[in-house]
């Protein structure tokens, strides 16, 4: 019950955080209930027992997505008119529309139950509880290393290429630009 | 906190996502969204695979387990990168047009081509 109550007060936050970054009237309360979304989220990591996914959304979202997107919304000129919709608005409805139905067409019939009745203590079972349930995988972290370097290695690998790859991105179109002012 | 109630919250993020990246002017508010979609599509991986058949019930089946949070850790891992890219390409806009709204740049860009 106590699980309960936190997953509905952490969906609430999530929610509301998650409307107010589109909807609120200035872009730097955008950025900022960013940040408080991105926590959100870390808290509903805990709870369905990933912490070391948790803690890396911590760390890599809350810590240095939300300054980047705070640097880059000094760029914005007119604060009063930054969150204002673009002349798309009518027909990207309509495509929402179309997607949610399709989707929500999907969710309605797909057999959930084919899931739910293989949980076992999942609205019940505090972490501190399941450590003394021999049966329950408590901590994740060293067998998702285990994992990583073995049967993911090759995924891992890219995935440094890619960050190396946009790193040098990043800073190749910023140089482009200033070598092209300096030649003007 | 059962499945289902946890794929919907995910799913609600992601069309607040899919809306912001698809009717907002600033560069930055559609930055802003694609991350929220990000983390929606993570959410759901993560939450799969704690309600998988099997799942968190032994040490036998590990991989199938915990597939959906090493899938997670890419998606995060990807997400950073593609906000620094973007967000540089943010800032290289506009150096060129002196502003960072989209409907804006394809207007100038428009006006050039005629």
């Amino acid at each position: 019950m106590l699980i309960d109550a936190i997953f509905y007060l952490i969906a609430f936050l999530l929610l509301v955080s998650s409307f107010l970054v589109l909807f609120s009237s200035n872009i730097y309360r955008s950025a900022i209930f960013l940040a408080f979304s991105m926590l959100s989220f870390a808290g509903l990591y805990f709870l369905l027992s990933a912490e070391f996914i948790g803690v890396i959304q911590i760390l890599v979202y809350v810590g240095a997505v939300s300054v980047l997107i705070a640097l880059s919304v000094m760029l914005v000129r007119d604060i009063e008119k930054s969150t204002e919709s673009n002349k798309y608005k009518i027909t990207s409805n309509i495509l929402i529309a179309l997607i949610i139905i399709l989707i929500s067409s999907f969710f309605i019939n797909y057999d959930w139950n084919s899931y739910s009745d293989n949980i076992l203590n999942s609205s019940n079972c505090l972490l501190s509880q399941c450590a003394n349930n021999p049966g329950i995988l408590v901590s994740s972290t060293d067998w998702i290393g285990k994992l990583i370097t073995a049967d993911y290695i090759i995924a891992f690998q890219l995935t440094g290429l890619i960050l190396l790859s946009s790193l040098i991105g990043a800073l190749a179109l910023l140089r482009i630009r200033m070598g092209g002012n300096d030649a003007d | 906190m059962t499945l289902t109630n946890i794929i919907l919250l995910s799913w609600i993020v992601f069309f607040i996502g899919l809306y912001g990246s698809l009717t907002k002017k600033s560069a930055v508010l559609v930055v802003i969204s694609l991350e929220l979609m990000f983390n929606a599509v993570a959410l759901s991986f993560v939450t799969f695979s704690r309600f998988a058949p099997g799942g968190l019930l032994g040490l036998t089946d590990v991989t199938n387990v915990l597939s959906g949070q090493i899938m997670a850790i890419f998606i995060i891992a990807i997400g950073a990168a593609e906000a620094a890219l973007a967000l540089s390409i943010v800032i290289a806009m506009y150096r060129e047009k002196n502003t960072i709204e989209f409907t804006e740049t394809i207007e100038i860009k428009e006006n050039n081509v005629d």
